[in-house]
């Protein structure tokens, strides 16, 4: 006879669940991705200059750490093995394991929220957002009754078995995840009374669940796999007893892909997860690319995009760890291992960059290009930032025409009190004469183009002055190439091995460090603390620049600007470009050689250490 | 010249306990030798450190005169491991796992492949992560000797596996490699394995070396006294006896281990301690590594 449990007895049952004992971990992890995406937000509302910030995208930020915990928090495993063992009902076990997956999710939620509401408190204190009209208390409870539908699908789909597992249970989490964020963006701003929809929904499901319930939940479904299982492989069979040295050097690439095929297979989605790396990877080479500009001229965001490839590489690098002991008793070359680890991310990035910087050129990238920017009351001679000049004292030349016209150039400072100041020969905030626009901007053509045109004539053919003494454009506006083709499109900068050296000598470094780790005497928690705190040092550089932004400590267009204008100083010559092209070729090598060398001289532990969060939900 | 030389192997995890703690010993060309001690004695880390997956903190470490972790390829290529936790790729096919390891040995020999195959019963379209343990187990066996290795080294190899297949598993493996007149350094806690299979025994204690001898030298010239409680003899004075290696005070007896043989262990103990009525007998592999492995030395 089976004595029901005591509420003691099924409480701490609830607080051992696996769903429930990751929430700390998850928490952290919450807090990150929350202020990464409020960042993404917070400067995209300033960009557009906004005074709100989106209900949608708010409520959108909540239900992504939903999904994210969904897909990766032990949701899917209802009880540990051990737990069959017991004379525990399944009522029981599905019971606990739904309430302590809601709670564990509510955590999820409220860590969320807490951030969410800090960031907008700093924000409406800094910058006077508001915070989108909707409470927060409000998307929460919406959050809420979602979750508890996406925990009841989760429990519904195969009810029998202990831990779901196979292609049609990852889909049914996937559909189950991307469902959150879309329910929460579907009900956000919308009457709370449709919360009850996903609540009844949620019970419905349950009880159908509870009720088809066996009696004992199974290890694995009673369907028998389709595969195979001929006794000898017919290769093997017809093979000659001697191999002779073409068929070696066949097998030895044979072997070298199947080495690349067990070191991407990794946890969490076996060989997806390298390829979703990738591809993400391959993402922020084109976004480095600065491709966003040939959109909105002003979106370039190379540099954040930058320290947040560092971040993601680093935090894809570390999973790939995972079958390294599976290949160290194997004669497999450390070095051909470490290329395996990193080389294909690097080469991803590069033809992400390269795809950007394709698109650029279709689509007419117009930054490279001198420009007359029209916004009344203001007009202003635009150039790439590179042609922009840095006074490092704070004294700012003046501009001045040969008859005398004299104007400040527009300008701002690198950090708010300092003395470095970035600012522009061809602009001026003051009214100036329409002839004075001409001659900077037949100053700007000269320093972009490398070509003089007489200021008379750009001032004959493009520039007019109204009745009100306005200066302005004539009808057309200031069409450079067209009528003068010879101009052609100047060159883009030497940028692509500067910015490819500032993500990879960073990430190699933290590599190198991150590789130290792995010796026999170094627990797996002192490897899990070195990789953390290196991904948070990577974190603070990327979220450092958001901090800047909003706190008004530097604004990002000027570091920008300013790092463009010292490579293009840097690279005035050819033999200057040469040298620090080479330069920087070579700090990338060296970096990547002080990164292998821990990989050679590694200790590589015999069971793998858990890195990406989403082992630690996962059983392998 | 030594296929294998340990050379005074310090090796610790944590400062200040060792557990390696000066291990020196050599393996001749074609010998099987059976790693002994109980667990923690060092056996998986002597053969890590061997296959340069762990590097020696003091001493050197030498096989086929080769430094493992500075010339790794060169020696794993003539080496063959399996250890208790190798975990083959589980999503790979048993085929796809003897390609892997195919391309990756110059000298692999698929008429090996094939005969252990046929012999195993292994369904090479199956995945690893589809087999049972004892399948997952021989295949890791059959890549370790499918290139003839030089050196074998198996580290609990048979750990988990029923009687029968660890039988067929370990003396089809050893049958195969003294063919080829390779060496076989093997870790394993089933005495009648080693009994059977090997011709020498090394016994780890507490990362030390405490026998190495030949098996049959170890069934002639060890013994094992039983020294009654009543003559108020003592553990002390009796490991204070030369040719001593251990002693245990158990309920019934003095429990004490020579390196002598059983007449001559009498003789010792009479003659230094006027003990008569003791028991002396020659000692089987398995009580000697319960007496001097057991605790209470």
């Amino acid at each position: 006879m089976t004595t029901k449990p005591s509420l003691r007895f099924r409480l701490s049952q609830v607080g051992r669940d696996r769903a429930l004992r990751s929430v700390p971990l998850w928490i952290v992890v919450t807090a990150l991705n929350t202020s990464v995406l409020m960042g993404v937000i917070a400067m995209r509302v300033a960009r557009d200059g906004s005074a709100s910030l989106p209900t949608r995208e708010l409520a959108l930020v909540l239900g992504l750490a939903l999904a994210v915990y969904l897909l990766a928090g032990g949701v899917r495993s209802r009880c540990r093995r051990i737990d069959m063992t017991l004379p525990l009902s399944t009522s029981n076990l599905w019971t606990v394991h739904s309430i302590a997956t809601y709670l564990a999710g509510l955590l999820v939620l409220l860590a969320s929220a807490a951030v969410l509401a800090t960031h907008m408190s700093i924000l409406s204190r800094r910058a006077a957002f508001s915070g989108g009209g909707e409470s927060l208390v409000g998307f929460c409870a919406q959050l809420a009754a979602i979750w508890f539908l996406a925990v009841m699908v989760m429990q519904s789909y195969r009810a029998d078995l202990r831990k779901p597992t196979g292609r049609s249970a990852f889909l049914t989490s996937l559909a189950t995840a991307v469902g959150i964020p879309f329910l929460a963006a579907l009900l956000a701003g919308r009457s709370q009374s449709l919360t009850i929809a996903p609540i009844a929904a949620g019970v419905i499901l349950g009880y159908r669940s509870i009720l088809s319930l066996p009696k004992c939940l199974s290890l694995s479904p009673l369907e028998v796999s389709s595969e195979s299982t001929g006794a000898v492989a017919p290769a093997l069979a017809e093979t000659s007893e001697s191999t002779p040295p073409r068929d070696q050097i066949l097998s030895h690439r044979a072997s070298r892909r199947l080495v690349a095929r067990t070191v991407f297979h990794t946890p969490p989605w076996g060989s997806a997860t390298g390829w979703i790396a990738l591809l993400f990877v391959a993402g922020f080479g084109f976004l480095m690319s600065g491709v966003l500009r040939a959109w909105q001229p002003d979106a370039d965001v190379r540099l954040w995009v930058a320290t947040m490839t560092v971040y993601m590489l680093l935090a894809f690098f570390a999973p790939l760890t995972f079958r390294l002991p599976t290949l160290d008793p194997l004669p497999v070359s450390r070095r051909f291992l470490f290329a395996l680890l990193v080389l294909p991310a690097v080469f991803a990035l590069m033809l992400g960059y390269a795809g950007g910087w394709l698109t650029q050129r279709y689509l007419g990238d117009t930054n490279r290009t001198v420009q007359y920017r029209v916004e009344m009351p203001h007009c202003w001679v635009s150039v790439p930032y590179a042609h922009l000049e840095v006074a490092w004292d704070g004294n700012l030349p003046e501009l001045t025409s040969p008859w005398g016209e004299t104007h400040a150039a527009s300008s701002s400072t690198l950090f708010r009190g300092g003395k470095a100041t970035l600012y522009s020969p061809f602009n001026t905030p003051e009214e100036s004469s329409a002839a004075f626009e001409a001659l900077l901007t037949s100053r700007a053509i000269e320093s972009v183009h490398g070509t003089s045109i007489p200021h008379e004539e750009i001032m004959e053919r493009y520039f007019v002055v109204d009745g009100d003494r306005l200066v302005g454009l004539k009808q057309g506006g200031l069409t450079l190439e067209e009528d003068f083709p010879y101009l052609g499109r100047p060159a883009g900068q030497h940028q692509f091995l500067a910015l490819m050296a500032l993500v990879l000598i960073p990430w190699f470094l933290l590599l190198a460090i991150f590789l130290r780790t792995f010796r026999a005497n170094l627990s797996d928690k002192t490897r899990q603390v070195t990789f953390w705190s290196l991904l948070g040092l990577s974190l603070v550089l990327m979220l450092g620049q958001v901090a800047m932004a909003v706190s008004g400590l530097a604004r990002p267009d000027v570091l920008r600007g300013t790092m463009e204008v010292a490579l293009r100083q840097a690279t005035s010559s050819t033999p200057a470009t040469v040298t620090l092209s080479i330069a920087c070729l070579a700090l990338v090598i060296v970096s990547y050689l002080l990164a292998q060398r821990q990989l050679v001289k590694a200790e590589i532990p015999m069971t793998p250490t858990k890195f990406a969060l989403l082992d630690f939900s996962q059983e392998h | 010249m030594n296929i294998v030389d340990f050379d005074n192997i310090h090796r610790a995890y944590q400062r200040g306990a060792d557990v390696l703690n000066g291990v020196t010993f050599s393996i001749g060309a074609g010998r099987v030798v059976g790693l002994v001690g109980k667990n923690g004695a060092g056996k998986t880390t002597l053969l890590r450190v061997a296959m340069g997956m762990l590097e020696a903190q003091q001493g050197a470490v030498r096989l086929f005169g080769l430094d493992p972790r500075r010339d790794p390829l060169e020696v794993k290529r003539r080496i063959g491991f399996v250890s208790e936790d190798q975990i083959l790729p589980p999503f790979l096919k048993v085929e796809q796992v003897l390609d892997l390891h195919r391309g990756l040995f110059p000298t692999w020999d698929d008429s090996i492949t094939r005969d252990l195959i046929d012999r195993f019963g292994i369904p090479a379209q199956t995945k690893i992560k589809a087999l049972s343990k004892g399948q997952a187990r021989q295949v890791a066996l059959l890549c370790a000797v499918a290139h003839k290795p030089e050196l074998l080294l198996l580290d609990e190899p048979a750990a988990g596996l029923d009687p029968a297949s660890r039988r067929d598993f370990l003396e089809t493996s050893i049958q195969l490699l003294n063919e080829t007149g390779s060496t076989i350094l093997f870790s394993s806690h089933y005495m009648s394995d080693v009994e059977r299979l090997a011709d020498r025994i090394v016994m780890l204690h507490e990362g030390r070396v405490l026998i190495d001898s030949e098996l049959d030298e170890l069934r002639e010239h060890y013994s094992l006294a039983l020294v009654p409680h009543n003559g108020g003899t003592s553990r002390t004075t009796l490991l204070s006896l030369e040719g001593c290696l251990g002693a245990r005070d158990r309920s019934d007896a003095l429990h004490a281990v020579f390196n002598l043989e059983p007449e001559s262990t009498s003789r010792l103990l009479e003659t230094e301690l006027g003990i008569t009525d003791l028991l002396c007998s020659r000692i089987a592999l398995e009580d000697m590594f319960i007496e001097l492995a057991g605790g209470q030395q």
